[in-house]
């Protein structure tokens, strides 16, 4: 069984209605995510490719639990993500199973909160932990996002980019999760930066055995990190495979698209 | 169109932007700090660009690449302070330059765009009002004349739909639209010199790609010479001939763009080039570079920024910026040259 299965997942939202009509049950409807269903096994990584608008950002908010579809299912392990509602998902027993890693690391971070409370406070509210055994664990998570001890103490203004996104991704793994979604984590980096987080999140994933969803609009990171790689466009996935498959014989021209878009360092264009 | 023919390309011709041994730094904004000497944030700091040429300036971000971007438009903040060196466009020296001869530059010589497309907008007019505005601000035009140009501008920005779009608010386009529409307006100038400062970061893949060949298009077209402002060295392969490599606010390496990126001489340049993803590169492939930009409100900088990073550092790196590797008696933009100690 793969580790998350989610099954024709739907999420739309209503469109702006003209002035002086009333949003009502014939309003149009953007559908933002329309019947996408993806298969991760346990210790794999899974890309998200696709441009802005096209539903990956939703797609992975959904599986995080922050936003309710309209239907379809999302299975952990067979439970059933969906059966508690995304206001009550905080509190859900699978809530340090999924973690989340924010694409504005020093934006998603609390700005009155050193490192060291920003990585401590899952731990304290999904785990119960306290004193020597919660210092324990923040260290340990600072570890393994490699994030210098003596950082700990900062606020989210005195970190670079590179070390918020540490400080983000220290919070997400500290509590061990199976599954860890991450949202353009890489993009707003300078590549001396992104470099050193992808090798970081590729260890974690043979070393622990996190199985990544990772979301990006770059497919020559995702193929760096990825084995398995969805494609989305307006809502769908049109292709999905293996990263090699698809990305050395995309057979959906948007893909072939996303592939001559690359650029080469090297040799003739 | 400029009434000039284009000049020849060789024999060598001026340097259209000539920058040389230019240092800006910041005055404190404290009063605790007032008194203490301004320390350079841009240190010594020499190129040129050439008509027509397009030069790629590359870098971590906070290397000063933007802030030379702004003191070549004149759009420094106001405590910035030049501390020394030169610059000059088309032969004019701009230090000294008038507020009224900076106008003329920046409605005739220079145009800039800009990484937030939709910021720089005015998000309560019509862009086709904007380009209008920018139009009738450079040359006596009546409405209609200037409305069938700033449909022409879009036209050749390539918008779809483009007599539709005059009517559109910045909103009401996609980023990428918004992009062309700055370049749009960045065109109305019919600048020799375009500089244009992560013009495409932030936008998608396959968008990033149609802007930067558009833009490669209109600068040969109208032997434009363009500053492409970039951290992302697959990019300034693709579209600049020359490139630029700046550290923590030095210069380090320059020259012709396959050169600089196929043999390069500085060891920043080496690590940067060994972090970009690239195909038939796996991860473990790839090297992160050590440390970030170091602080440089600190007094004791070393004379090299790039010495407490670096692979290859001697003693000498902390207390002399190294010379330049090979030398040349007079600037040339075909000379592929470094300025590292490791090199003598």
């Amino acid at each position: 069984m793969a580790l998350l299965e989610v099954q024709s997942l739907v999420k739309t939202y209503p469109l702006p209605v003209a002035p002086g009509q009333r949003a009502g049950r014939d309003t149009a409807v953007l559908r933002a995510v329309d019947g996408v269903s993806l298969r991760l096994e346990a210790g794999q990584a899974l890309g998200l490719v696709g441009e802005s608008g096209s539903g990956k950002s939703t797609t992975a908010a959904l599986v995080a639990r922050l936003a309710d579809p309209d239907s379809g299912q999302i299975r952990l392990d067979g439970e059933d993500l969906v059966r508690v509602p995304a206001r009550r998902a905080a509190r859900a027993p699978w809530r340090a199973q999924v973690q989340l890693v924010f694409q504005d690391a020093a934006g998603s971070l609390n700005p009155r909160h050193t490192a060291q409370e920003a990585i401590a406070q899952p731990l304290q509210h999904l785990a119960g932990l306290s004193g020597q055994a919660l210092q324990r664990r923040v260290l340990e998570a600072a570890a393994l996002a490699q994030l210098p001890e003596a950082l700990l103490q900062r606020l989210p203004h005195q970190l670079s980019g590179g070390q918020a996104a540490r400080v983000g991704l220290a919070r997400a793994i500290g509590l061990r999760p199976r599954l860890l979604i991450l949202d353009e984590p890489t993009s707003a980096l300078d590549v001396s930066v992104q470099m050193g987080l992808l090798q970081r999140l590729d260890s974690l994933r043979r070393e622990l055995g996190v199985s990544l969803l990772f979301v990006s609009h770059d497919l020559e990171v995702v193929r760096l990190l990825c084995q398995q790689v969805a494609v989305m466009r307006r809502g769908r996935i049109v292709e999905n495979g293996t990263t090699e498959q698809v990305m050395e014989s995309p057979r959906h021209p948007y893909t072939a698209q996303l592939m001559a878009a690359l650029g080469e360092l090297d040799g003739a264009d | 169109m400029s009434a000039n023919p284009h000049p020849p390309i060789s024999p060598p011709a001026s340097p259209l932007l000539e920058v040389r041994d230019l240092s800006i730094g910041f005055a404190a904004a404290q009063a605790a700090q007032a008194g203490r000497p301004v320390l350079p944030t841009i240190e010594r700091l020499s190129l040129h660009v050439q008509p027509g040429q397009t030069l790629g300036l590359v870098g971590e971000s906070g290397s000063g690449k933007s802030l030379l971007a702004l003191a070549v438009m004149g759009l420094l903040p106001p405590t910035a302070r030049i501390l020394g060196g030169s610059l000059q466009v088309a032969g004019q020296n701009l230090l000294n330059a008038t507020p009224g001869q900076w106008q003329q530059l920046r409605r005739h010589t220079l145009a800039m765009v800009f990484q937030n497309p939709r910021q720089a907008l005015n998000p309560v007019r019509p862009i086709g009002l904007q380009l209008q505005d920018a139009l009738q601000s450079r040359a006596p035009l009546s409405r209609a004349q200037a409305q069938a140009q700033a449909l022409a501008l879009l036209e050749q920005v390539e918008i779809d739909q483009a007599p539709a779009r005059l009517k559109a608010y910045p909103h009401e386009l996609s980023g990428g639209m918004c992009q062309r529409v700055l370049l749009a307006l960045a065109l109305s100038r019919e600048p020799r010199l375009l500089l244009a400062d992560e013009p495409t970061t932030g936008l998608d893949i396959t968008t990033q790609a149609a802007i930067l060949k558009l833009l490669t298009r209109l600068a040969n077209e109208r032997h434009m010479a363009t500053l492409l402002i970039t951290h992302n060295l697959t990019m300034a392969r693709q579209h600049c001939s020359h490139l630029a490599v700046m550290h923590a606010g030095q210069l380090v390496e320059a020259g012709p763009a396959d050169q600089v990126l196929q043999q390069p001489l500085h060891p920043y340049t080496r690590g940067l080039r060994a972090a970009t993803p690239q195909r038939g590169l796996a991860l473990a492939d790839l090297q992160a570079m050590p440390g970030g930009l170091p602080d440089l409100g600190r007094a004791d900088l070393p004379a090299c920024r790039f010495a407490e990073r670096c692979p290859q550092v001697q003693t000498r790196c902390d207390t002399q910026f190294p010379e330049w590797r090979p030398q040349a008696s007079a600037p040339s933009e075909a000379l592929h040259r470094a300025a590292c100690w490791s090199l003598i």
